[in-house]
C-alpha cells in the first residue's frame, strides 16, 4: 500500500533524509520511531504530499505522491503533530468543513460527522466549540478530521504526544479500532511501548537514515534485552538463585518488594518455558509481566544515544 | 554513433490539462467550502458587529454633517430652494468617507487570511485536502468581499437621503458602487498577497496598510511631481477637459472625483466645445421650480490652484484655471477628460470608473495569482519546514550535531 524507495530530502546543505526505503502492506500499522529531528516528520510530510522529496520516490496505492498529488490526497488522512483547529466553530461544523473540502456532498456530511463523533467517543460534543474541548478531545477530533473522506491510508505524526495516560489509552483503542476497519496506518511516535503493542512492523530512523525496518522480531537482535518481571510469593533469594540456574537466563535482579526482573536470551528460551521451569522449582509466582522496553532498548542502541549509565 | 541517454523532459501541459485547470478555477468560485466557513466564523466573532456598527455610525455622522453644512449654505435653514449641487456634495462626501472606511477595513479583513491559517497551523491541513491553493485564496477573498458588500448594502438607506435632493444620475451611483467594490477587491487582494508573503498576521497587516497608502498616493503624487519638474508644453493641449495622467486612474479617489465631475465641466473653460451630454448635473431643477446652475459641486477642501495642472478632475474641479489646464501634460500617458469621459487616446470614450475598474482588477488578479503561487509552493515546497530547523522542545535536530558515541 505504501512503498518508499530511496527517499532523500535535502535542505540546502542539511540532509534530512537519505536513502530511506520501506514498504507497508495494506492493513498494517507501521511504527515510525526516531529521535527528534531524525526525519520522521519529513517522511510523513512527503507522504502527505506537502513536500517534494529531492531524491527517490514514494508511492501510495501505486500512485507517486509528488506526481499525482490530488489522487493521493483523496486516499490519505494526515494528522500532524499539532492540533490545527479553528476557533468559533463547533466540533460538528469543523468536521463538516473538512468533509466539504474533500468534496463530499452536503447531504452525506451529516451522517459522516455523527458517525465520526461516535467513533471518537464525542457524540455529545457535536455542538461544543472546538476551543472548549480538552487536549485529548481535540486530538481525537483531529484524528476524526483525517477520517472524513474514509481514506485507505492514515499518516499520524505523534498522535499521542502531550496526552495524559487516560487520553493515550483512548487514542490507542481508537487506533486499534481503525486497524480493524482495515486502514493502513503509519504512526510516528517516541512512546515506544505503545507502538510495540500496536504496530505490526517498525522503522527506526536516525539522522535521516533508516537504521532498521521490519517486524519487531526481525529488528530485535535475538536474545538481547528480553526481560520478564515476576512477583514472587515465596522466598525471594531462593527464587533468584533458581532463576539464575535456568539455561538462557542472563541476569536476575530484585527490583522491589517481592519482585524480580529476569533478563533472558529469547533465542535460547521462550518466556513460557522459563516460567514453567521456575514453577517446577517450587517458586511461587503470583504475577508476571514482560517488560515492554524491548523496543526502547533497541532504539537506544541503534540510535547510538545509549541509556545513561 | 554513440548512444546517449537523454533524460526525457517533463511533458508540457496539454490543452486538456489546461482546460481542466480552467474548470478548476471556475469551480473554485462556485463550490468553495472556505467561503462558508469564513463567513460562519466571521459573523460569530465580536468584530463583525463592531465593524458594522462603526461603519454605519461614521457614515451616518458624515451624511448628517454634510447635510447640515449644505442646508446651512443654502439660503438659511428653512430655504425652499436647495440646489442640485447640494445633493451631489453630500453624496460625494459620503462616497469618499465610505471609500476611506473600505480602505481601512479591507486590510483588516484579509491581511490575516493566509498567515492566520499558518499561525493556527491549519494551512497544511487544508492543503492536504482536495481544495486547491487557488480556491483557498479565492475563498478568503470572496468571503471578505461579501462582508464588504454587506456594509455597502447596509449603507443604502443612508444614501437614500441624498436622493431627496436629486441631482445625481443613476449611472453615477452605479459607477460609485463599482468603484467601491473594485477598491475592496484590490485592497483585499493586497491583504491576501502580503498575508501569503509574510510570516505573521501583524506584519502582514502593517504591510498591507503601508502598501495601500503607497497605492493611493503614488499614482497621483508621482505624475504631479514629475509634471512639476517638466516645463509645460502648450502644444500638447488638444482640447477636451483638464489633463491628467492615466496612471492617476488607478486611484479610487480620482475615479470618484471624475465620476462626480459633471460632463460639461471641461467645456465650460475650453473653447473646444465637446458635446455636452444630456442630464448635465449642474443644471437640474431644484425644489420650488428654481433652477440653479452651480459649479460649486464638490468642495472637499482640495485646492486645485495649489497643485500644478491636473488633480482638478479629482475632487472639486471648480476653480480650475483654464491656463493651467491647457498647459498641463502629465507623464505616463496624458489623458483629457470631459466630465469622466476620456477624450483622446486608445481609451477614448471610456469612463473614469471603467478605466479604474480595468486597471485595478488587473492588479488584483496579479496579486491573487502571486498569492496562489505562494500558497501552492507551501504545499509542495522545497522550503525548509520550521519543524526540522527547530523542534518545538528546542532540542536541535539530531543531524546537526554529531551523535554522541556509546
Amino acid at each position: 500500500m505504501i512503498e518508499i524507495r530511496g527517499l532523500g530530502m535535502q535542505y540546502g546543505r542539511l540532509t534530512a533524509l537519505s536513502d530511506v526505503s520501506f514498504t507497508v502492506p495494506a492493513g498494517e500499522i507501521f511504527g515510525f520511531v526516531g529521535p527528534n529531528g531524525a526525519g520522521k516528520t519529513t517522511t510523513i510530510r512527503i507522504l502527505a504530499t506537502l513536500m517534494r522529496p529531492t531524491a527517490g520516490q514514494a508511492l501510495i496505492d501505486g500512485i507517486d505522491v509528488s506526481e499525482n498529488v490530488f489522487e493521493v490526497r483523496g486516499r490519505i488522512g494526515y494528522m500532524p503533530d499539532f492540533f490545527g483547529v479553528y476557533d468559533r466553530l463547533t466540533a460538528a461544523e469543523y468536521l463538516a468543513f473538512y468533509a466539504s473540502c474533500y468534496g463530499i456532498p452536503h447531504r452525506r456530511r451529516g451522517a459522516i460527522v455523527s458517525d465520526l463523533l461516535e467513533l471518537i467517543g464525542l457524540p455529545d460534543k457535536a455542538g461544543a466549540q472546538v476551543d472548549s474541548l480538552s487536549r485529548g478531545m481535540k486530538q481525537r477530533l483531529c484524528l476524526a478530521r483525517a477520517l472524513v473522506h474514509d481514506p485507505k491510508v492514515l499518516l499520524l505524526d505523534e498522535p499521542a504526544s502531550g496526552l495524559d495516560p487516560r487520553a493515550r489509552v483512548e487514542m490507542r483503542e481508537l487506533l486499534k479500532e481503525l486497524k480493524q476497519m482495515g486502514k493502513t496506518i503509519v504512526i510516528s511516535s517516541h512512546i515506544l511501548p505503545e507502538l510495540a503493542e500496536l504496530c505490526s512492523s517498525f522503522g527506526i530512523i536516525d539522522h535521516g537514515h533508516l537504521v532498521a525496518a521490519g517486524k519487531l522480531e526481525e529488528i530485535l537482535p535475538r536474545g538481547a534485552g528480553s526481560r520478564l518481571r515476576l512477583s514472587v510469593a515465596s522466598d525471594i533469594d531462593v527464587a533468584a538463585r533458581k532463576a539464575q540456574k535456568v539455561i538462557g537466563v542472563e541476569s536476575v535482579k530484585p527490583v522491589g518488594e517481592g519482585e524480580l526482573e529476569v533478563a533472558y536470551d529469547a533465542s535460547a528460551i521462550e518466556p513460557d518455558d522459563l516460567l514453567a521451569k521456575l514453577l517446577a522449582g517450587k517458586v511461587k509466582i503470583t504475577a508476571f509481566t514482560p517488560v515492554a522496553e524491548n523496543l526502547e532498548d533497541v532504539f537506544m542502541r541503534v540510535t547510538q544515544v545509549g541509556p545513561p549509565t | 554513433m554513440s548512444e546517449v541517454l537523454v533524460p526525457s523532459n517533463e511533458p508540457a501541459p496539454d490543452a486538456l490539462v489546461r482546460l481542466r485547470r480552467l474548470g478548476g478555477a471556475a469551480a473554485a468560485l462556485v463550490w468553495n467550502p472556505i467561503v462558508e466557513k469564513e463567513i460562519l466564523s466571521r459573523m460569530r466573532s465580536w468584530r463583525a458587529p463592531v465593524m458594522i456598527s462603526t461603519f454605519i455610525a461614521l457614515l451616518a455622522l458624515v451624511a448628517f454633517g454634510a447635510l447640515a453644512v449644505v442646508t446651512a449654505q443654502q439660503n438659511g435653514p428653512f430655504a425652499s430652494t436647495v440646489t442640485a449641487g447640494a445633493g451631489l456634495g453630500v453624496f460625494t462626501a459620503m462616497v469618499v468617507v465610505e471609500l476611506l472606511l473600505i480602505l481601512f477595513m479591507a486590510p483588516a479583513l484579509t491581511a490575516g487570511g493566509i498567515s492566520g491559517e499558518r499561525e493556527r497551523q491549519t494551512l497544511d491541513l487544508l492543503l492536504c485536502t482536495r481544495v486547491r491553493p487557488g480556491a483557498i485564496v479565492v475563498g478568503k477573498l470572496v468571503s471578505s468581499l461579501l462582508f464588504m458588500v454587506l456594509l455597502l448594502v447596509i449603507s443604502v438607506p443612508l444614501f437614500s437621503l441624498v436622493f431627496l435632493f436629486g441631482g445625481i444620475e443613476i449611472d453615477q451611483v452605479l459607477a460609485v458602487v463599482v468603484i467601491g467594490v473594485v477598491t475592496a477587491l484590490v485592497i483585499g487582494s493586497f491583504g491576501l498577497m502580503f498575508s501569503a508573503l509574510t510570516r505573521g498576521t501583524i506584519s502582514s497587516t502593517v504591510s498591507t496598510y503601508v502598501g495601500t497608502a503607497i497605492f493611493l498616493l503614488l499614482p497621483v503624487v508621482l505624475p504631479l511631481f514629475l509634471s512639476a519638474l517638466v516645463p509645460p508644453s502648450p502644444a500638447a493641449f488638444s482640447g477636451g477637459g483638464p489633463g491628467q495622467s492615466i496612471v492617476m486612474m488607478l486611484d479610487p479617489f480620482v475615479a470618484v472625483g471624475s465620476t462626480m465631475t459633471p460632463p460639461g465641466q471641461g467645456a465650460q473653460f475650453n473653447t473646444v466645445q465637446r458635446g455636452v451630454s444630456s442630464g448635465s448635473v449642474t443644471c437640474v431643477g431644484g425644489p420650488g421650480g428654481v433652477q440653479r446652475c452651480t459649479s460649486t459641486s464638490v468642495g472637499l477642501g482640495t485646492s486645485p490652484t495649489a497643485i500644478p495642472g491636473g488633480l482638478a478632475p479629482g475632487l472639486g474641479s471648480t476653480a480650475v484655471n483654464p491656463a493651467a489646464t491647457a498647459n498641463s501634460d502629465m507623464p505616463f500617458g496624458n489623458v483629457r477628460l470631459n466630465g469622466d469621459q476620456i477624450q483622446a487616446g486608445p481609451l477614448t470614450g471610456w469612463r473614469a470608473w471603467q478605466v479604474f475598474a480595468l486597471f485595478d482588477c488587473t492588479i488584483a488578479v496579479l496579486a491573487l495569482t502571486l498569492s496562489t503561487r505562494l500558497v501552492g509552493r507551501r504545499a509542495l515546497g522545497r522550503r525548509r519546514p520550521a519543524m526540522a530547523v527547530a523542534p518545538p522542545n528546542g532540542v536541535p535536530p539530531a543531524w546537526t550535531t554529531p551523535p554522541p558515541g556509546v
